[in-house]
């Protein structure tokens, strides 16, 4: 039986070892020591040290505090939106890039800049854009005519998701539209050609061949896209720190505050676990529905 | 080739488990170490016996979050003449920007591996975490250079916790507004005028026109969205984290106030910080600034012409203020809790306060906090840095002396101050946004600073 | 196959607006770059260069100033070993995540998913103390190691991903032939799926470039200190920032990947024909 299992598996499992065990060995401790810190009351500049308190923190932030479900909510609407609209942008963008252009790969260089651009830096240049009384949208939206009276994108109560959402998508999408040009590669010149000799219209071939073959890349995209979207607030911190209060705070931007500017590692270490256990979920929705075809 | 492989991957396991298991083992004394080492060396010289500081050796780790030029150079310049006076000690400087610093230092402090010398502002939170020393013993010695009389009123005690003193000031910050001259000339009124509120709220009114603004609030961070009305309640009576019965009417007198100002500010300082504030300010587009000491250094670089046509007053008076005041922090030094090299460190910073250097330092940041400090010293220090600005930069630096000296008063320190600053951010917004009157936005206010005291409180 | 006019018209008219909206905030950081300070802080946005500039360059690149040569090559040399190292153990693991539906795999893919979520603010502290317990602060490979905990769990994930596209005749066809399962992987199935090894690498690159927080915490002198750090490190001080410097130094970051990228990305096409793959 065991010799069986072995001879059956053992290869898997040396193969997935590496990764398990790298991951184990430098993980585990932090992840340990997060739940642990959630269970107590510990606040750095409390003066009264760490005292267990159970589940007392996860208790507070689910029944008592009023902003921990808006923030929730913020999260679901940042990671969706930022998926969604990246692929909207990428699929289309690799499709270009993946057709005969004259210096190509120079095309394909100057699509990473809005990756590789530090957010500390092209913050301050999203911040110029968006300003509300000298900045760049303003001005050539209402020399434009498009509006007529400047509008603070990041102080209103509408404007201020669809313009962080903006940034996401531009800082975002080169990722995706990087994994599906490499998908694109793999797709075979002579299937295209032999499916336009057969008849098949640009649309169809798009749909028919090109999609399909993708799936599998973009299944796992995707669940990266989700995770990390979830994970990275960066951007959200350099334009609005979450702020005002907490309007546009999201699940990461309320533990660094809790963590970092209240001190709070308790709480901080709370909002840090649940805002796993929620990913959990979300990322298993998302097997259910699009894994299926891709195991 | 495939037994090689097969080794090397079980390589990679063993040492990573290996590596795991010693992390669990490890971490516990590396907190231990800390701990034992400081008290011992604390003893070593108290006797005050001769010290040979030519063969002193150490290795001091200096946090600075100075990283403009002029702060860098001031940083080297003092690492080289140091290198000169004791050869054997070695500085090394951890530059460092200020809201990284907050972040870095209370990770170094909660596992117990921290740098030597501290560059100051609020020294609440660090004395919470029990991460500065206490610097009076040093103060009170009979050969110290630092005496505690040595500072201006209000400096010393915003570093003072608890008759502790964790940070010795080097130079002064003052917040106040300050008021573009001439805008406020040509809309016919004179810088004597502005006495009250409502004197403020009228030159803002008529600063007002053709694309310019009276006032400028940054409502953009929680920070400076606290500061401002902070400062202001100073000259009505009343603090922020004020929660009782009797400032109520002192406080929405407060609120009033900044909802008097919003028509008179650009409609985009919903969302603005420091930076965005002084470049609408540099470029003349909005005509008084709530800000502080700190003004000059920002406004160089983007218009130094700005900086002649700039006065600093104190935030004048409220409708129920008994005088002007103005609240007066500091910048200074401290050295941590755990360092292993406090005599070392505290010789370093009475260096760094001795009138030499601290005078360089006041030329960049202003103000000294040292008596002894002369301001000819400083002004012709800040030749180098303001060289495009020099007239209009020392009638600011006299201005922000003359309103330290008439109506300084220490500023308080708060526990819980950053959640409160949240909380003001949040109710100010709405209530600015017209979502509510300054009655509610203060009861709002009132309720989360309560609960923040009560948090700190148990 | 010949292209029409109108279809030539069209790919290039795409192109024209995906670059241009992909690049203005960045067209606009360079054009910034050149201007003096008082122009860049101007009212009005003007894209025209009143005192055309390379003070900010100077003062970027300057021993004086950011020294940003040194800091480059930390970011440069701390990033491939990342990507050397999330290559590497992405292949292996991939595979197996691919092809050997051993059992347990479930609890695996939770493991790579939490492991990617336990990034950020609040492992600074367990990490800060691991570092210092194996005199590790400072260095270059405690921040390899940490960014290795954020590339290996989507590495692997990717790469699985490029292996399942890969068909199954053609690793049947070599163990036919002889071949172990070890070698199948590296001499077929890697080169088959090199584009997918490209773009990880790439990602694992470009994510250990993008790390600020980490280097922050965990480095502090200029031996080991990332561009990142470096910037951020003097934008809020109490003096006066250099914006115009800081913003210079923030377009030399970008410049050498996108050049890197330029290069590397032939090798997302070429992989294939290595492979040989035909119809």
């Amino acid at each position: 039986m065991t010799r069986k299992f072995i001879r059956l598996h053992g290869f898997g499992y040396l193969l997935l070892a590496p990764a398990v065990i790298y991951l184990v060995a430098f993980q585990f401790y932090p992840l340990f020591e997060t739940i642990r810190l959630s269970l107590y009351d510990y606040s750095l500049i409390a003066n009264k040290g760490m005292s267990f308190i159970g589940l007392d923190n996860y208790k507070f932030l689910i029944t008592e505090d009023d902003k921990f479900w808006k923030i929730m909510w913020n999260s679901v609407v940042w990671v969706l939106g930022s998926t969604l609209f990246q692929f909207a942008v990428a699929i289309p963008a690799a499709l270009i890039l993946s057709a005969k252009l004259r210096s190509r790969g120079l095309w394909r260089g100057l699509m990473m800049v809005p990756w590789v651009a530090p957010v500390v830096i092209i913050g301050i240049v999203w911040k110029w854009i968006y300003d509300g009384h000298n900045g760049l949208a303003n001005y050539y939206l209402s020399a434009l005519n498009i509006i007529q009276e400047n509008i603070v994108w990041l102080g209103d109560d509408f404007w201020v998701w669809p313009a962080l959402l903006l940034t996401s998508v531009w800082k975002g999408f080169p990722y995706i539209a990087l994994m599906l040009l490499s998908g694109l590669t793999g797709i075979s010149k002579e299937m295209m050609e032999a499916a336009q000799v057969d008849g098949a219209t640009a649309w169809q071939r798009f749909t028919r061949i090109t999609l399909p073959l993708l799936k599998p890349i973009m299944y796992v995209t995707g669940m990266v896209a989700i995770v990390s979207s979830w994970t990275k607030f960066e951007m959200i911190w350099a334009l609005t720190n979450g702020g005002p209060g907490f309007e546009t705070s999201i699940l990461p931007t309320y533990v660094y505050t809790n963590a970092f500017v209240y001190y709070d590692l308790g709480k901080g270490s709370a909002i840090a676990t649940l805002s796993m256990v929620f990913v959990l979920l979300i990322v298993g929705i998302y097997a259910k529905l699009f894994g299926k075809e891709n195991d | 080739m495939k037994p090689y492989k097969k080794s090397l991957v079980l390589l990679i396991g063993l040492t990573m488990v290996f590596s795991l298991v010693l992390a669990a083992c490890g971490s516990n004394n590396a907190a231990n170490n800390a701990g034992d080492k400081s008290p011992a060396n604390t003893t070593d010289n108290k006797s005050g016996e001769e010290i040979d500081w030519k063969t002193v050796k150490a290795d001091i780790r200096f946090v600075y979050p100075g990283t403009s030029e002029s702060e860098k150079l001031f940083a080297e310049t003092f690492k080289d003449a140091m290198k000169e006076k004791y050869p054997n000690v070695n500085i090394e400087f951890m530059y460092l920007s200020w809201a990284d610093m907050e972040k870095k230092i209370s990770v170094m402090i909660n596992t117990g591996d921290v740098p030597d010398i501290a560059t100051t502002q609020d020294v609440t939170n660090f004395v919470q975490m029990d991460g500065l020393e206490d610097l009076a013993p040093f103060m009170e010695r009979a050969d110290s250079t630092v005496k505690k009389d040595d500072f201006l009123p209000g400096t010393l005690d915003y570093s003072t916790v608890d008759n502790g003193i964790y940070a010795v000031p080097a130079t002064a910050n003052a917040f106040n507004l300050m008021v573009n001259e001439k805008m406020l000339n040509d809309v016919g009124m004179k810088l004597e005028e502005l006495q009250t509120w409502a004197d403020v709220e009228k030159a803002a009114q008529l600063m007002t026109k053709d694309g310019k603004y009276g006032f400028g609030y940054p409502l953009g961070v929680a920070r400076f969205a606290f500061r401002v009305p902070f400062t202001a309640g100073y000259s009505n009576d009343v603090l922020i984290s004020d929660t009782s019965e009797g400032s109520k009417s002192k406080y929405i007198e407060l609120l009033t106030h900044f909802k008097n100002l919003e028509a008179y500010q650009p409609k985009a300082h919903l969302t603005w910080g420091y930076p965005e504030m002084f470049r609408a300010y540099s470029n003349g587009e909005v005509g008084m600034i709530p800000a502080g000491t700190f003004f000059s250094s920002n406004v160089y670089s983007i218009n130094p012409e700005i900086i002649n046509v700039s006065r600093a007053i104190p935030y004048p008076k409220g409708p129920s203020g008994t005088k002007i005041q103005t609240p007066v922090a500091n910048s200074g030094f401290g050295i941590y809790k755990g360092s292993k090299n406090k005599e070392v460190a505290w010789r370093l910073v009475q260096e760094l306060l001795s009138p030499e250097f601290n005078s360089t330092q006041a030329a960049i940041l202003n103000i000294t906090a040292k008596k002894e400090t002369s301001l000819e010293d400083v002004i012709k220090k800040a030749e180098s840095v303001y060289p495009k600005a020099i007239d209009g930069h020392k009638r600011i630096i006299e201005d922000f002396m003359g309103l330290v000296a008439s109506s300084g008063v220490p500023m308080d320190k708060i526990v819980g101050q950053p959640e409160m600053e949240t909380i003001v951010q949040e109710n100010m917004v709405k209530m600015l946004t017209g979502k509510s009157d300054p009655e509610e936005t203060y009861a709002a206010i009132i309720k989360g600073v309560d609960q923040v005291k009560a948090k700190y409180a148990k | 196959m010949k292209e029409t006019l109108s279809y030539r018209t069209l790919k290039y008219m795409s192109l024209l607006v995906l670059m241009v909206c992909t690049l203005f905030p960045f067209l606009w950081l360079v054009d910034t770059t050149f201007k003096s300070t008082e122009e860049m802080f101007a009212s009005t946005p003007s894209w025209w260069i009143e005192n055309f500039t390379l003070e900010h360059y100077t003062w970027a690149l300057g021993e004086q100033g950011m020294n940003i040569g040194k800091l480059l090559t930390n970011s440069i040399i701390v990033c491939t070993l990342t990507a050397l190292c999330t290559g590497l153990i992405a292949c292996l693991s991939g595979y197996g995540l691919a092809r050997f539906q051993v059992p347990g795999i479930k609890l695996v893919i939770i493991l790579f998913v939490l492991a990617q979520m336990i990034q950020g603010p609040l492992i600074m502290i367990p990490w800060y103390e691991l570092a210092s317990t194996f005199s590790l602060l400072n260095t270059k490979t405690v921040l390899v190691l940490i960014y290795n905990t954020m590339t290996i769990p989507v590495g692997v994930w990717i790469m699985s991903g490029f292996f399942k596209t890969v068909p199954k005749e053609l690793e049947e066809a070599a163990y036919m032939d002889g071949s172990t399962k070890l070698k199948t992987l590296f001499k077929i199935m890697v080169p088959m799926a090199l584009p997918g090894l490209v773009s990880i690498s790439l990602y694992s690159f470009i994510l250990g470039w993008n790390d600020y927080q980490y280097s922050l915490i965990l480095t502090n002198s200029l031996a080991a200190k990332t561009v990142q750090v470096g910037i951020a490190e003097v934008m809020e001080s109490m003096g006066a920032a250099n914006w115009g410097g800081i913003l210079a130094s923030g377009v030399i970051v970008i410049l050498p990947i996108v050049i890197i990228f330029a290069f590397i990305q032939k090798l997302l096409i070429e992989g294939l024909t290595a492979g040989g793959i035909k119809g």
